[in-house]
């Protein structure tokens, strides 16, 4: 096996659970959203959805701020500057091994 | 994976629109703006201070304050209607423009003004034969060219079709006026208006379709 195959293995395993992926590919394309935006964009449940939530905020690659907008109270969640920069290489990692295996 | 990427970076730029609250907000300062002309040519010319000074700039504090109003209301709407339903987000910033592009930006623009005014100088006797009103009498075709434009490109970027309609109904109108001859104030007016009333019609309908389809999170889990 290539040393190209092999870095598959070096994949940030946090990341690299599908909820958590599709988590961070919503936040990523968006400067904040709100527990229900994610919710809908996921298709997880309420439970399920914060598990992953509170997993990534601990790794550091989300911040989830509890705000108002007017009176009305929004939870939102925002991507850190590494977790973009984890993502991004996240994404590379991916793409460079579909290449490598592209028949 | 790329595909399901841009698929959610298309429905986070599309989500504006999702409502049909932009294009309320864009047809009801259009409407103004319609009446705003429509006032104008109601009130006979004369040299008094609110004729040569005040009416003409009319309808440009229509569209600065109408479309303050109304973006405040349509805040508002979507936070209580809109947010429930779908969640809220906060589009991302766009990335800043390049050195050179911002460099051809501003040396470009002011250039491309000054030719233009040069050009419109030195041709002044030719437009001035043609007609005593040459500029107010194409800006309604101009306007309906314009938006025409901007409503396909926001069809384009945003992949959605009513806006491709929209376009179409914006350059028919302008072709219209301009074959009609209708200008000045009073092309203005029909320009506006139909502006007006074609984007409310769009954004009611779409407002209608999504308050139709997607119910409130507790309505869902009722059903």
């Amino acid at each position: 096996m290539s040393a190209d195959l092999r870095s598959i293995s070096g994949v940030d395993r946090l990341i690299h659970e599908p909820s958590r992926t599709i988590i961070l590919a919503v936040l990523s394309a968006v400067e904040s959203a709100d527990f229900l935006y994610l919710q809908r964009e996921t298709g997880l449940t309420k439970g399920n959805l914060s598990v992953h939530l509170s997993k990534l905020e601990e790794a550091g690659y989300i911040v989830i701020e509890k705000t108002y907008r007017g009176k009305v109270p929004l939870t939102l969640c925002r991507m850190t500057e590494d977790g973009r920069k984890a993502f991004k290489e996240y994404r590379a990692q991916l793409k460079s091994f579909v290449d490598q295996t592209r028949t | 994976m790329a595909d399901d990427f841009k698929g959610v970076q298309l429905r986070a730029s599309q989500y504006q629109h999702v409502d049909g609250s932009f294009e309320l907000t864009f047809g009801g300062t259009f409407l103004l703006m319609a009446v705003c002309y429509w006032g104008m040519g109601r009130i006979a010319p004369s040299d008094s201070f609110l004729s040569t000074n005040v009416l003409p700039f009319a309808p440009l504090a229509a569209l600065v304050v109408g479309a303050y109003l109304l973006s405040a209301l349509v805040h508002r709407f979507r936070l209580r209607v809109t947010a429930p339903r779908t969640g809220y987000i906060e589009t991302r910033q766009p990335r800043p423009l390049k050195r050179s592009t911002r460099l051809a930006v501003w040396i470009g623009m002011p250039a491309l003004t000054v030719i233009l005014l040069a050009l419109l100088s030195l041709q002044r006797a030719k437009f001035q034969a043609a007609s005593q009103d040459y500029v107010s009498m194409l800006l309604p075709s101009f306007m309906g060219v314009l938006f025409g434009g901007i409503w396909a490109v926001a069809g384009w970027k945003l992949a959605l079709p009513r806006f491709y309609l929209l376009a179409v109904l914006s350059l028919l109108a302008g072709l219209g006026l301009f074959l009609d001859g209708a200008g000045g104030d009073s092309g203005m007016m029909l320009m506006c208006l139909v502006q007006g009333v074609t984007l409310c019609t769009s954004g009611g309908i779409t407002l209608g379709i999504y308050l139709r389809t997607t119910r409130l999170p507790e309505q869902e889990e009722q059903k």
